[in-house]
């Protein structure tokens, strides 16, 4: 049984499409804001036109943070460019590069940042760049509470037992 | 649950299913998908794949063609013997099994080692959760170096010198020296944080007056001869020294983001997943808080201190050359004393050696938890939630873990010989492109068997044979000059030039394609594998 049910996992696993979830955030919401990713999947051109107006789930509209989904067959390694277009102007690739991608599903974040020339950066989560060194420190922090919390739970077991062992 | 009637095969049994849960989804690693997040997977299983060609002869024709490449420092014997004992089983699923029963195997061990200091099951378990469960291992895990989970013999070196350094026998000498060995061969690193153990427990020994000539005779018997042997090998093996080569000035700083320093020890982000190969030092909470308590709770009690001393100097050592920020050095640590050594920059990953604070720190706290537990009754239970926190919540295993795909592309098989692949150089994260690339190369040639161009365990790209000659063609070729390119590839004795049009941009695509059509007008060209691959045979 347990072979039968870890043969089938494998199977699932091994059968399953790739799906590459993209998400750019800004931290100034611009509803003239046209961002477009560009791909080459297993040598066929693909483009998706990133959005935030709430459909897709979990996504908050205007949010600033603008998602879309490339599917297809199994792929290891993914060129990508992510082209911003604002009003009437011409588009301006704003990053550029390949990217590593997991099997199964995977997700890659940029966060943009609007100027005279838009740029994004690769980071780890969606998020604008304040949020995501919010969440990071939040990432940090939590475990030092947690020890100190453990820290004092473990004193107190050790005053529990010196009492117990106190004439 | 008393000592009395905890059964000895639990133990084993209680690691084993939570490795399983832990390393997910190890179980159903294969050659169709690989487990880990990082570059280092398919090098280390081209490592493990290559085994049975590396054990006759580290000088290895089949890569660097045509000149070879000796790897004169496997980073691992152990997992080149391992790879070599099961040949037969493809590397990807060895991969996955090394996983699961690495992380048993060195929980199991390090719990035998709490319980030759006084610990006690169940709480002897705190300490296979503490040093099998860690940081470190999720680190090896997710970045991709097995071979650091293979290491039960660190915390079995522990037992046996402990017992060494206690008045033990011959016999226990002798396996101490079998199990500092077993741990030098696995990694250099785990080698040196043995020789922090063994310093630590034997000044304690001394200190004590304990010390078993005869069991010192043993280990000594066993590991001189074969450290002799491991630095000779490493000192006429060659290969990269990159720290050296960036200078000594710069260790300091370089080596600094490499320890365990504050920021590591805290916790893994998701930044440190996506930008820094998931390196966290995080300790185990759990236990390292009731290390910090032992002191308290043992007073009085013998046989504990050379631990706690040991393990709090392997814990300075882990944290580099300085504390502080490359910015403001605050004050210099005991590792800032080796830039006095020659060869010191080979030292580049500090917080490897905090596997032995971890082995010390683990037993330490599981004693502590054996003397406190029948006094502070089941409230002392709690810590065992409290490690599970560590391993789900604060590591976040096996949720940070990811698949690769590790199917070979077809066109590959489309004709023999010497085979070069060619890739574009990427300018943004440069180096890990590189390196993401020239892995895959490597682990593809485990499926089609065919001589390849690239260095297979070196990382800097400009050292990489590989490299060097993918730039001279990719030159050539979009220069327009297929006719030149055909006679260098001709006098390189390469017969299929590899292809991965996708990674190019559109205009520098357009012109490989072309050139390389003036090789060969009828390309093998596959989509599978994960990567649109086009194999040209280089014309006689």
């Amino acid at each position: 049984m347990l072979t039968l049910a870890l043969a089938s996992a494998l199977q699932v696993a091994t059968a399953a499409p790739q799906t590459v979830r993209l998400e750019v955030a800004t931290a100034a919401v611009d509803p003239r804001l046209v961002v477009r990713v560009d791909a080459v999947w297993l040598g066929e051109a693909r483009s998706v036109t990133l959005r935030d107006d709430g459909a897709a789930t979990g996504d908050v509209a205007g949010d600033g943070v603008w998602l879309g989904e490339l599917r297809g067959e199994a792929v290891s390694m993914l060129p990508l460019t992510i082209t911003v277009e604002r009003g009437s102007s011409s588009g301006v690739v704003a990053w550029e590069g390949s990217e590593p991608i997991a099997l199964g599903e995977d997700h890659l974040s940029w966060a943009l940042e609007l100027g005279d020339t838009p740029r994004a950066y690769r980071v780890a989560a969606t998020a604008t760049s304040r949020e995501a060194r919010g969440r990071e420190a939040a990432a940090v922090t939590a475990p030092i509470a947690w020890a100190c919390f453990v820290l004092i739970y473990a004193a107190w077991l050790v005053e529990r037992a010196l009492r117990e062992d106190a004439p | 649950m008393s000592a009395a009637r905890w059964r000895w095969w639990w133990t084993p049994l209680f690691f084993l299913a939570l490795a399983l849960v832990w390393t997910w989804p190890a179980a159903l690693a294969s050659g169709e998908q690989l487990v880990g997040r990082h570059f280092d997977v398919p090098a280390s299983l081209w490592f493990l794949g290559s085994s049975p060609r590396l054990l006759t002869s580290l000088t290895d024709p089949m890569t660097g063609w045509p000149d070879g490449v000796t790897y004169g420092r496997p980073d691992s014997f152990t997992a080149l013997a391992l790879g070599w004992a099961f040949q037969w089983v493809h590397p990807g699923r060895i991969y996955g099994l090394a996983q699961i029963v690495g992380v048993a195997a060195t929980a199991w061990a390090a719990e035998a080692f709490a319980r030759e200091i006084g610990a006690r099951a169940p709480w002897s378990l705190l300490a296979g959760l503490a040093v099998g469960f860690c940081g470190l291992a999720s680190t090896a895990l997710l970045e991709g170096y097995v071979y650091h989970m293979l290491a039960p013999w660190l915390p079995l070196f522990a037992l046996f010198w402990w017992r060494a350094c206690r008045g033990g026998s011959l016999g226990d000498g002798l396996l101490a020296g079998v199990m500092f060995s077993l741990t030098l061969l696995t990694t250099a690193y785990l080698g040196i944080a043995a020789a922090v153990l063994l310093i630590g427990f034997a000044a304690g020994g001394l200190f004590r007056r304990e010390v078993s000539p005869r069991a010192w005779a043993g280990a000594a018997a066993v590991a001189v001869p074969v450290c002799a042997i491991y630095a000779a090998s490493f000192a006429v093996g060659g290969g990269e020294d990159a720290a050296a080569a960036a200078g000594e000035a710069s260790w300091r700083v370089s080596t600094m983001g490499r320890s365990a320093h504050l920021l590591a020890m805290a916790g893994p982000t998701a930044s440190q997943d996506q930008f820094a190969h998931s390196a966290s030092a995080t300790p185990p909470i759990a236990t390292l808080c009731v290390a910090m308590v032992a002191p308290v709770a043992l007073r009085g009690l013998a046989r504990w201190r050379a631990l706690a001393l040991t393990g709090f100097g392997a814990l300075l050592l882990s944290m580099g050359p300085v504390l502080g920020s490359p910015e403001a050095h605050l004050f210099p640590l005991p590792l800032a004393l080796l830039e006095h050594l020659p060869g010191h920059t080979l030292l580049r990953f500090p917080s490897r050696l905090g596997w032995a604070w971890i082995v010390c720190g683990g037993a330490l706290a599981a004693r502590a938890a054996t003397h406190i537990a029948p006094r502070a009754g089941r409230p002392t239970l709690v810590l065992f939630v409290f490690a599970f926190v560590d391993l789900f919540v604060i590591e976040r295993l096996p949720h940070r873990q990811q698949l690769q795909n590790g199917t070979t592309p077809s066109a590959y098989a489309a004709h023999e010989g010497p085979l070069l692949d060619l890739f574009p150089e990427q300018l943004s994260r440069g180096y890990e492109f590189d390196a993401w690339v020239q892995a895959r190369s490597c682990y593809h040639q485990l499926d089609h068997g065919r001589p390849i161009a690239s260095d297979c365990v070196i990382t800097r790209s400009e050292d990489n044979p590989g490299w060097q000659k993918s730039r001279t063609l990719n030159a050539l070729l979009l220069s327009g000059d297929a006719a030149e390119a055909g006679a260098l590839l001709r006098g390189w004795g390469f017969e299929t030039v590899a292809l991965r049009p996708d990674l190019y941009r559109s205009h520098d695509r357009d012109r490989m394609l072309a050139a390389l059509a003036a090789l060969d007008p009828e390309p093998a060209v596959s989509t599978d594998g994960g990567e649109h691959l086009i194999a040209y045979r280089v014309p006689p």
